[in-house]
């Protein structure tokens, strides 16, 4: 059988190609191409998703024609805490300073591996607060809000 | 032959100067500290460590982030000899020989062996620039848009040989950072492009926050998903010095690695990667009792080593004289230059000689304080090899995060990092190598402005790129490769090279 799905791995990322370049394509759907000669701001964007939706069709077309790896298992638990843990960071850096942020940072990406207890994790905020205010604010005199 | 010896006298003089050697000395030591941390390699490395050098005058930036690159480079071989850990892929023969030694004591002459070979590759490859610099900068000065063009092209095709996996996979990361490159207010026409109305787009991108996002964070989220935080633990260290037997043995397979890394390391797409996996086959055919590679053999270590250094030094030259970068690093570096207000290209030679030369000669400094700096320290990256990846982690995200804010006070970017942090790992996940997406990115004005050129001079004749010489002669080499990469003996024995 040639139909059947032989390689997922492939099939995932050949979805994704298309539907960036699919997004792509609608996006720029208002921009002026222009001619060969006198390329406007569309060409190069369209020009760009083209070749992309025929890398992601090629991608798909291998998925069915040629055996390959499934998708490897997703690690939700690092992904979810670094990501919610740099968001955190960002929210906070203006209101509540670079301290608390850090706290908040190191907090929940600490969930990301396997959470260090409170004396260690103490030591490690205290350092990293006090490395960065020395460095980036004293240092490179960066204007960064240290305290709430 | 004496202008050459001129120009480097003029480097020297800039780069020996107390502020810029204390700012390589501080590149190369940051940079072989954060390369020598297991699962961090030399492009994750430069990304994280762009930050501290914003506030640095320019020449003193540039100098700086090449000690940085060559630190890093040096950590990875040092992490793969004592725990067989790769830094990246430039590092992976390394890991063979040279962990097979660690592992019957000889970790300290394996290292030794690494530095020395690197070194002397590291001052072959600097002259190497400094010779073929000027000349290669003079061509690029007649080029025309669709030169340009034909360059590029020939650059990013390199760049998808060099990538693992798949080519259709690694041609769509490449297109991937052209789209990229393309948010913000079209230069030309002045219309807003993939901006989804937020003020912080109309700029575009930075360079900054994708790199931290696509090898700082997604870095880290691998690293965890695959160690769970578990420390390594690496071979013992005991003497340092090769033995003359060694010795013997060893500097005529530097020589070799040299050679051989200097000559591909110009080629766009060439670098330290392909240098070593070349030298390590070279090493093996000339040997007398090949049966001993895998099992310790000295040649093992120095021939790669010598390359990989030759490879990544000798990969600066199309970089600094015609502004296309030939792997990731370089794509690194050229938007650490963009940051400082320098374009690079072939003008930069002639209108900032003291920038040119004074970084071409910082790596001669460098390179003899990388040896100075790591044979005495080795011990130090021994102890540091042992923390674990729990107090690591997470100051490497502080470090990202504060990294990225400073760039611009914006917490935007911080955010769009995270975005892009995850969006590295979807790409690793799904088999796709984000190193030729980096490429793209920096690579993606310069091409639409080319192209945009060159059909407005040429009143839309396709042609063009055909009639004209050196263009002509650019996309025969960029379609030889691309065919080579199609034929299936070609095709098998890169998957053979990459698989180890």
């Amino acid at each position: 059988m040639t139909h059947s799905l032989r390689s997922p791995q492939d099939l995932a990322a050949g979805l994704l190609l298309s539907v960036i370049a699919l997004g792509g394509f609608w996006l720029a759907r208002d921009w002026d191409v222009g001619t060969l000669a006198m390329m406007q701001a569309g060409f190069f964007p369209r020009l760009v998703c083209f070749l992309l939706l025929m890398m992601g069709l090629a991608t798909m077309l291998r998925a069915v024609t040629a055996d390959g790896p499934s998708v490897l298992g997703w690690a939700w638990r690092p992904s979810l805490a670094i990501t919610a843990a740099v968001l955190a960071f960002a929210a906070l850096l203006d209101r509540l300073g670079l301290v608390l942020a850090i706290l908040a940072l190191i907090g929940i990406g600490g969930f990301a591996g396997r959470p260090l207890r409170p004396g260690p994790f103490t030591a490690l905020w205290a350092g990293l607060a006090t490395g960065c205010v020395a460095i980036f604010s004293w240092g490179l005199g960066l204007p960064l809000q240290i305290w709430p | 032959m004496t202008d050459v010896f001129a120009n480097l006298w003029l480097g020297l003089g800039v780069s020996l100067m107390p502020m810029n050697l204390l700012y390589c000395f501080l590149g190369t030591l940051i940079g072989t500290l954060i390369g020598v941390l297991p699962g961090i390699g030399p492009v994750a490395t430069v990304a994280l460590l762009l930050p501290i050098t914003f506030y640095l005058p320019p020449v003193g930036a540039l100098i700086m982030l090449a000690g940085i690159f060559y630190g890093a480079q040096y950590g990875g071989s040092t992490t793969a000899i004592l725990v067989k850990l790769p830094g990246e892929s430039s590092s992976v023969m390394t890991c063979l020989d040279g962990n097979a030694m660690a592992r019957q004591g000889r970790a300290g002459v394996a290292l030794a062996t690494a530095a020395l070979a690197s070194l002397f590759a590291g001052v072959v490859a600097t002259l190497a620039i400094a010779v073929a610099g000027p000349p290669l900068a003079g061509v690029a000065l007649a080029f025309g848009p669709s030169e340009y063009v034909a360059l590029m092209i020939v650059g990013l095709i390199g760049a998808v040989i060099l990538a693992h996996g798949s080519v259709v996979k690694a041609i769509a990361m490449i297109l991937i950072g052209l789209l990229l490159s393309m948010v913000g207010t079209d230069v030309n026409s002045g219309q807003m492009r993939f901006t989804f109305d937020i003020p912080q787009l109309y700029d575009g991108i930075d360079f900054v926050p994708l790199a931290m996002g696509l090898f700082g964070l997604a870095e880290i989220i691998l690293n965890l998903e695959e160690t769970e935080g578990r420390g390594v633990s690496p071979a013992p260290i005991s003497r340092l010095w090769p033995s003359l037997k060694d010795f013997r043995e060893a500097w005529p397979a530097a020589v070799r690695g040299t050679a051989l890394g200097t000559v591909l390391g110009i080629l766009p797409g060439g670098g330290a990667t392909l240098s070593a996996f070349a030298a390590y086959a070279l090493e093996k055919k000339v040997a007398r009792d090949p049966g001993r590679f895998g099992g310790g053999a000295i040649q093992g270590v120095a021939g790669p080593e010598a390359a990989n250094n030759a490879g990544a030094q000798a990969s600066f030259i199309p970089m600094l004289s015609l502004g296309i970068p030939s792997n990731a690093v370089m794509a690194l570096m050229i938007g650490a230059m963009m940051i400082h207000g320098i374009t690079p290209g072939p003008q930069i030679m002639t209108k900032q000689p003291d920038l040119f030369w004074g970084m071409v000669a910082s790596m001669f400094v460098g390179n003899v304080m990388l040896v100075v700096l790591n044979l005495p320290l080795i011990g130090l990256w021994v102890r540091l090899l042992r923390v674990p990846y729990a107090y690591l982690f997470p100051a490497i995200l502080v470090f990202c995060c504060i990294g990225t804010y400073s760039l611009k006070n914006d917490v935007f970017d911080v955010m769009m990092m995270a975005g892009f942090g995850v969006f590295g790992y979807v790409l690793r996940k799904l088999d796709c190598e984000p190193a030729p997406l980096l490429l793209g990115f920096v690579l993606g004005p310069l091409l639409e402005e080319n192209l945009g050129r060159a059909m407005l001079l040429s009143q839309g004749d396709l042609t063009v790129f055909a009639t004209r010489p050196i263009s002509a002669g650019l996309l025969a080499v960029a379609a030889i490769l691309l065919a080579l990469i199609l034929l299936p003996a070609f095709r098998r024995q890169r998957e053979v090279a990459f698989k180890e």
